[in-house]
């Protein structure tokens, strides 16, 4: 059976090309699906969702509110809670969080600069569908690229990778989070990015997703 | 402005004393920045065609065709006025102008570059320019998703009151679309798309036409642009699907003097007349009619297609948030006719507009300071009496130490392509296809090289040999990488062409450009000449800015620019002291000038073709050339490069062979001899190594070792610790501003 992957892009999403890259190079399928359209249905077509980085909207106002406003997330809100998979990467991540499936919020970095370099995350979670094939304490090396990746919440969340240095200021050294139920993951750093050049740690994260989906 | 002299041309042409509204008009399309009207017999003596050159001067962007057939537009332009007035949006804007020049001849963005060039940082003012500048860049490259891939940042002191802000962009054709030219072959309707107009960046393209004075500056900060990402990314897609869904006739970027200039432009170019109704035009408030004509609003262009696509444009366009309207259509009239609803405003002949406009060949003048500037006598510098102290000076300027505090501002890894580090000789991209806007296909065997680089103090010693040794520092920059140089792109910033000096300089540099380019048989592409670099009579020296595009076919990986350990050192090229103008001289004396001697061409070639056989066979280890700063800053780069990659920094031991005159030790460590590369070999390569060198006949010299230490010495003259050294030099840039 061919695993199909719902990639959401809303007006100005970057960085699907190589999210859908790096989707299909762990052999799974991947279909561009326009957040704006109100006729989208996931559930059954999809085994999981995947919202690339960019700068959805502009990210004028706060970073991903615009794009959680958007009607895809009408179903994906009511999925989040019926333990399938989804990951927000970089931007995504801070739309699922505005859109409160993610708890937490994102400040400004604190060196007040965008930071775009090479670093080291250490995976803390591995019950997820996306670091299922890693393993705990695996170090991975991971290109991040953001303004506003400063990670703060109130309570601390199911913390799922953490930076070797903190680049940003987060809190608990936080770079990826899940919820509860540990089925929807958000995280600052780009894995499709990581899947060329001798490196290889991103295409990981989608070998874990087969795996998930494969025996469960 | 337009010139008395000029102002009497129009009423011969027109047979009448002019409007105010066509003083405007005229104003801005005779301006130097929309006419080249100082460059244009001299810009006819650069090499433009090869066999795989698709477009060239006068479309938007140049197109080149890669030895696998994928095609690859890319040009670069200046923004030099707009920054030094507002530097966040003039620099912003800047990335938008040059994204869209790319988009026009349907190709999808998928890098940029950067040459930014400011005075020394000592002023608040200057280290807000910089600061502002590279957020400006940052902010929008980011967000509209195209990677700054490289770029050059240089504080000289000439720079006080006129910065450069140059950007390049790289864009490929999708595999199943076709170019889109700016000639329009047949008649069509002139489509407006994009953004709304509004009073932002009026008189922009006379303003870039013309000197600042001391009292000027603030007056004309609306004369800058506002830009909006958001709105190009969209634009950028939007276009993007057009051109993959609709046979488009023509189009063209809303540039310099926006609307007026891109309808005049579009229209003469097919040879055709204009007819245009400015009251159709979206605008975000109530304008007049001159000044919808003149507004340099950005994320906007002009499509010119047949009418009954309309609908399925404007379809398009909608979806994507967009404007998309009917402003005109192309005539057989030859006039270039405007309308406000019923009423027209004007009507002129489109070949008085463009075609008849003034073409100068300016009075030139060698300057009486040149010959003294190159005769100076080096042996009467002071000898430095410490030799550790004058390196760590050198690698811990802002002009030479690691940019890292500008280049992760930019996001460089968008589009999952970049295969190096922004602060490495050349940046290399490893091209998927694309096909339609959204699709692409397989990963390709080919990666595309780009480099940028300019020298002012080479250029303001000697324009023509300064220009030449640009151009083949971009190509030796291709090759540090493997890839071989095909084509270049370049950006002419000089100061005020009615200056007879400056007319010198600009004639010099396209002169010594031409040379070069014949030689190696290289064509220019694209460029843009930016002039009135000036502050109150003061000109910038003469700083020609090459975009360089080569690339690596077949590719797997590209040759790294930094050390492991267990290697020799080798220069590779030839040795000889170099400090006419070099970095050593500025940084330790303040000064500049000496003889640059004439480049040994057929050298150069040679070496480089050998680098990139020897890539191929995978004897080298890694690969760096030797520019500013010299030889041993040139090895410590190499040993300390690796950082970028998250690896660590390597030990190097050097011996003092490569020092022919141990009395002047300073004129071979701070050498910046041409051409000379910085290659390490693997122990086990080395016997081969050599006797490659021998059977291709290139001069090499094994220099040094790199060891499992913390150590960076030069034998008989100073040994550090090269962790110590790193700091220095990484953390540098960042002192000097925060």
């Amino acid at each position: 059976m061919v695993i199909k992957v719902a990639v959401i892009v809303f007006p100005g999403t970057n960085c699907y090309i190589e999210t859908k890259k790096a989707i299909e190079l762990a052999g799974l399928q991947a279909v561009f699906i326009w957040g704006e359209n109100p006729q989208t249905k996931i559930k059954n077509k999809f085994q999981a969702v995947v919202i690339p980085g960019g700068f959805s909207y502009g990210d004028y106002l706060i970073a991903g509110k615009m794009a959680a406003l958007s009607p895809v997330f009408d179903e994906l809100k009511e999925l989040s809670e019926k333990d399938f998979p989804i990951l927000g990467i970089c931007n995504g991540f801070q739309i699922l969080c505005e859109s409160g499936i993610l708890t937490g919020t994102f400040l400004m970095n604190k060196g007040t600069k965008f930071i775009c370099k090479w670093l080291e995350i250490k995976v803390e979670d591995i019950n997820t569908p996306f670091t299922c094939a890693m393993e705990k304490g695996e170090v991975l090396k991971m290109m991040i690229a953001h303004k506003y990746g400063n990670f703060y919440s109130e309570k601390k969340p199911n913390i799922v990778f953490t930076y070797s240095v903190n680049p940003n200021g987060s809190i608990y050294d936080i770079a990826g989070i899940s919820s509860p139920r540990g089925n929807v993951v958000g995280l600052m750093p780009h894995p499709e990015r990581s899947i060329y050049c001798g490196n290889t740690a991103g295409l990981k994260f989608f070998l874990s997703l087969k795996k998930w989906l494969t025996y469960s | 402005m337009l010139s008395q002299q000029e102002l009497e041309l129009i009423k011969e042409y027109i047979g009448r004393e002019p409007t105010y509204e066509e003083v405007l008009i005229f104003d801005a399309l005779w301006s130097e920045h929309a006419s080249y009207k100082s460059s244009k017999i001299h810009l006819k003596k650069l090499p433009t065609s090869a066999d795989y050159v698709l477009a060239g001067p006068g479309e938007n962007a140049g197109v080149i065709r890669l030895s696998d057939g994928t095609r690859v537009a890319f040009k670069i332009e200046s923004h030099n006025h707009p920054s030094y007035i507002e530097p966040y949006s003039g620099a912003a804007t800047g990335v938008g102008g040059i994204i869209r020049d790319i988009l026009c001849l349907g190709a999808r963005p998928i890098a940029l570059a950067d040459f930014i060039c400011f005075g020394e940082l000592k002023s608040p003012k200057m280290k807000y320019l910089f600061e502002r500048v590279v957020e400006g860049i940052s902010d929008y490259g980011n967000s509209v998703g195209v990677p700054v891939v490289r770029g050059q940042t240089l504080f000289y002191k000439f720079f006080e009151h006129n910065i450069l802000v140059n950007v390049a962009c790289i864009g490929v054709i999708p595999d199943d679309s076709e170019i889109i030219s700016s000639f329009p072959k047949r008649k069509g309707a002139i489509i407006y798309v994009g953004a709304k107009t509004g009073r932002d960046g009026i008189g922009g393209a006379s303003m870039a036409s013309k000197s600042f004075r001391a009292s000027k500056g603030r007056d004309e900060t609306s004369a800058v642009q506002i830009g909006d990402p958001f709105a190009e990314k969209c634009l950028i897609e939007a276009v993007l699907e057009t051109a993959s869904k609709v046979q488009l006739i023509a189009m063209q970027d809303m540039g310099a003097a926006g609307f007026l200039n891109s309808t005049t432009e579009v229209a003469s170019k097919g040879k055709f007349g204009a007819k245009i109704d400015v009251s159709k035009v979206p605008k975000r408030q109530p304008l007049e009619p001159i000044e919808v004509l003149l507004s340099e609003s950005q994320e906007r262009m002009l499509i010119v297609a047949d009418p009954q696509d309309f609908q399925k444009i404007k379809q398009i366009f909608e979806r994507w948030g967009l404007e998309c309207e009917i402003v005109g259509e192309l005539t057989d009239t030859g006039k270039y006719e405007v309308f406000d609803g019923e009423k027209l405003i004007f009507s002129l002949p489109l070949d008085i507009l463009i075609d008849k406009a003034p073409v100068y060949d300016r009075t030139q003048k060698k300057p009486d300071w040149i010959n003294s500037i190159q005769e100076i006598k080096f042996e009467k510098f002071p000898f430095p009496s410490d030799p550790a102290e004058v390196f760590i000076k050198v690698i811990s300027s802002p002009l030479f130490s690691s940019k890292r505090f500008v280049f992760e501002q930019y996001d460089w890894g968008v589009l999952g392509q970049t295969c190096s580090a922004p602060g490495y000789d050349s940046a290399v991209i490893k091209l998927h296809s694309f096909k339609k806007f959204d699709e692409y296909g397989e990963e390709k065997n080919i990666a595309l090289a780009f480099s940028i680089d300019g020298n002012p103090l080479y250029c303001f010693s000697d324009p023509y040999i300064g220009t030449q040794l640009t151009i083949l520092e971009s190509f030796r920059n291709l090759t540090c990488v493997g890839a071989k140089p095909l084509a270049i792109t370049n950006n002419l910033n000089l100061g005020n062409p009615e200056n007879p000096e400056v007319m010198w300089e600009l004639v010099n540099v396209i002169e010594g450009m031409a040379k070069v380019l014949q030689d190696m048989k290289i064509p220019v592409v694209s460029g843009n000449v930016s002039l009135y670099n000036e502050t109150e009579g003061v000109s910038i020296p003469p700083t020609p800015v090459i975009g360089a595009v080569g690339e690596i076919f077949p590719f797997s990986e590209p040759i790294k620019p930094y050390f492991d350990p267990g290697c020799f050192v080798i220069a590779l090229g030839e040795i000889f002291p170099q400090i006419a103008s070099s970095l050593y001289l500025y940084l330790s004396f303040g000064n500049f000038g000496g003889k640059l001697q004439v480049p040994n061409i057929e050298l150069e070639k040679r070496v480089s073709d050998f680098i990139q056989r020897m890539a191929r066979k995978g004897i080298i280890n890694s690969c760096h050339d030797v520019s500013d700063g010299g030889i041993v800053p040139a090895v410590f780069e190499s040993a300390v490069f690796g950082i970028y990659q998250g690896k660590d920094v390597v030990g190097v031991k050097l011996k003092k062979v490569f020092i022919k005159d141990e009395s002047r030790w300073d004129f071979f460590i701070f050498s910046e001899c041409y051409p000379l590369y910085i290659i390490s070999v693997k122990r086990d390569r080395l016997e081969e190594f050599i006797s490659e060198c021998a059977k291709s006949k290139i001069p090499y010299q094994v220099i040094g070792e790199t060891v499992d230490e913390d150590i960076f010495e030069v034998e008989g003259l100073f040994s550090l610790k090269i962790s110590e050294l790193r700091n220095m030099w990484e953390g540098a840039l960042a002192k000097e501003v925060l």
